[in-house]
């Protein structure tokens, strides 16, 4: 059930009217029913394994909060550790691992057939493995005491809205809402229906009008010149960003209709100048996952330059790899490397010596200079993460740089190889455009930084924006409306692009 | 490329040229909530006429978005903190 499908539709509003008709102590129940439901909707008997991993993080944060002795707290935290993680990499890695070892062995002309298990990839196993690890490590840290009812545990580990790709929600923020008991209230209310629409809109007029585009370019690659090659590569950049912060808004759209406030997944990404503020406005809640259970604990920063890029390089190998089983995303992982540590290494330096020739490099035109060449230089790497192997990247890149061209057949046969027609380029053109109005014009409140409008509707009427705001409704509905109705037409709505993560 | 069904009717022309009118009307010079309201109203019924005479749905979307960025324009500077 993709929350752009019919049945979802139909899905919320019973899941919402029923959990508000509920007395409180029968919520959690309810809840927990309508997530595996959801989650069952794509293969019934995965949810055995989401209630295994349930069940064994359950255990173990309990038994290590029990246990005075630390050696028994260490071992149970590696047992719960190897368990989750190792289910996550049998049902994600086993395959992607064995195939490469036996590439490895057949480079020494071992020559073994290729073999593989038939092994289903449950939907978002990595979000949900990450969130009971991220549980059972604070207990083990002592952050706060582990949860006894195992109905509000579940329901933390399985909750519907972001159980198939986050936000990855921290125990100490999720679990305390879960619990608590909900008044209904109009004002959450209303505030999810708007952070519900924002996502909607850049899921279908926004990420999946792009995507057409896109895997024009991906399914004939030989047509494609440098021209065509680079609007790929920079439409994937913004499908994947709307594709995936749509889903985020929509998951904490319709968690807000339940007076739950998920985490903030992103902070308007492109305005960033460099790549480790891009990765602290994207994804923020993988960001930090990896920041506080990983390269903390390795040493970040603390222990020398080398080391902290040594460390880079060891988190982003492994934050490309989570995202999915393919070379290609361990080799973008190791670019963002490269780019943060360059940054590290360089850019105090640089900084320092543009001062003291006078350049405000924080001035406007300067700063938007930035952003742009910062997203100029993510396209190459954005190609790499939607390249289904490293000899397809190998084809792009190539394409990108040498097929060029000056004359009008250069640039007609770029549109042609994006099978994109001046209706399409001008619709898209005008979502990207409303997009970055939204950005800059939007009454952005402190929490839900990119929802639409949460001035008050005095506020909003002495502003004299009343009727705009009603009529920007109007009109996000229908842009959606034809903008779905046309993806139907040709086939259907896309999955969203996080969930075979 | 198929023949455009919203610039072949002049049902249709009229109805998003006199929403478009009043959406501009309304940025040039405010008056209260009915301009903008009747605009949007203009608009709804329109594209609900545009898809019943089965226009391009990603054209339909098009004029819908240009509607969008134009009420979108009347937001600027306004918007900030609660």
């Amino acid at each position: 059930m993709n929350f752009n499908s019919l049945e979802f539709l139909i899905f919320l509003p019973v899941v919402l009217a029923v959990f508000w008709l509920l007395p409180h102590k029968f919520r959690w129940a309810w809840l927990l029913a309508a997530s595996y439901y959801f989650y069952m909707s794509w293969n019934a008997w995965l949810i055995f394994l989401i209630l295994g991993t349930t069940l064994c993080s359950y255990g173990a944060a309990i038994a290590i909060d029990r246990t005075k002795n630390v050696k028994i707290k260490k071992l149970l935290l590696a047992l719960t550790i190897i368990v989750c993680l190792g289910t996550l990499v049998f049902f994600k890695y086993f395959n992607f691992l064995l195939k490469s070892a036996i590439d490895f062995l057949n480079l020494f002309s071992m020559n073994i057939q290729s073999v593989s298990l038939d092994i289903i990839l449950p939907v978002g196993i990595s979000f949900y493995t990450f969130q009971t690890l991220s549980y059972v490590i604070d207990v083990y840290r002592g952050k706060f005491a582990p949860e006894y009812h195992f109905g509000y545990y579940a329901l933390f580990v399985s909750y519907f809205p972001q159980l198939v790709a986050g936000p990855i929600e921290r125990p100490d923020k999720l679990l305390p809402q879960l619990r608590k008991e909900q008044f209904i209230s109009s004002d959450d209310f209303a505030a999810g229906l708007r952070i519900l629409l924002t996502g909607f809109f850049r899921k279908c007029v926004v990420a999946d009008v792009c995507g057409l585009y896109v895997n024009s370019v991906f399914a004939d690659i030989g047509a494609a010149n440098s021209l065509a090659v680079a609007i790929a590569g920079a439409l994937f950049l913004v499908q994947i960003y709307c594709d995936f912060a749509g889903y985020s808004e929509i998951a904490t759209g319709a968690a807000r209709m339940m007076g739950v406030r998920l985490t903030t997944n992103f902070d308007r990404p492109f305005l960033s100048v460099s790549v480790t503020e891009f990765f602290r406005r994207w994804h923020i809640t993988l960001s930090k996952w990896f920041a506080d259970y990983l390269y903390i604990p390795l040493g970040g920063s603390r222990k020398g330059k080398a080391r902290k890029i040594l460390n880079n390089f060891i988190v982003f190998g492994l934050c490309g790899l989570w995202h999915g089983a393919n070379w290609t995303y361990f080799f973008w992982g190791i670019a963002m490397a490269v780019f943060i540590s360059a940054e590290n290494l360089f850019g105090k330096p640089l900084k320092e010596f543009l001062k003291r020739r006078g350049a405000d490099i924080e001035s406007p035109p300067i700063r938007l200079a930035r952003q742009m060449l910062l997203f100029v230089a993510l396209v190459p790497t954005a190609l790499l993460f939607r390249s289904a192997s490293l000899a397809e990247y190998g084809r792009l890149f190539i394409k990108l740089f040498s097929d060029f061209g000056f004359g009008a057949d250069y640039f007609t046969a770029a549109f042609s190889a994006l099978d994109m027609s001046p209706v399409g380029a001008a619709e898209l053109l005008c979502a990207l455009v409303c997009m970055a109005m939204v950005y800059n014009f939007g009454e952005f409140g402190k929490d839900g930084r990119e929802e639409l409008f949460p001035l008050s509707e005095q506020t909003a009427y002495s502003r004299g924006i009343f009727a705009q705001r009603y009529s920007v409704y109007v009109y996000i509905v229908l842009a959606i409306g034809a903008c779905w109705l046309y993806l139907l037409s040709l086939g259907g709505v896309s999955e969203f692009t996080y969930f075979q993560f | 490329m198929t023949e455009s069904v919203i610039f072949n009717s002049y049902l249709l022309l009229a109805g998003y040229g006199a929403a478009a009118f009043l959406c501009v009307f309304s940025l040039i010079k405010p008056s209260g909530y009915i301009i903008p309201a009747i605009s949007a109203i203009l608009v709804a019924a329109t594209t609900v006429a545009a898809l019943l005479l089965k226009a391009d749905l990603l054209e339909v979307s098009l004029v819908v978005l240009v509607f969008l960025a134009l009420n979108l324009v009347s937001f600027r500077g306004k918007g900030g903190k609660k």
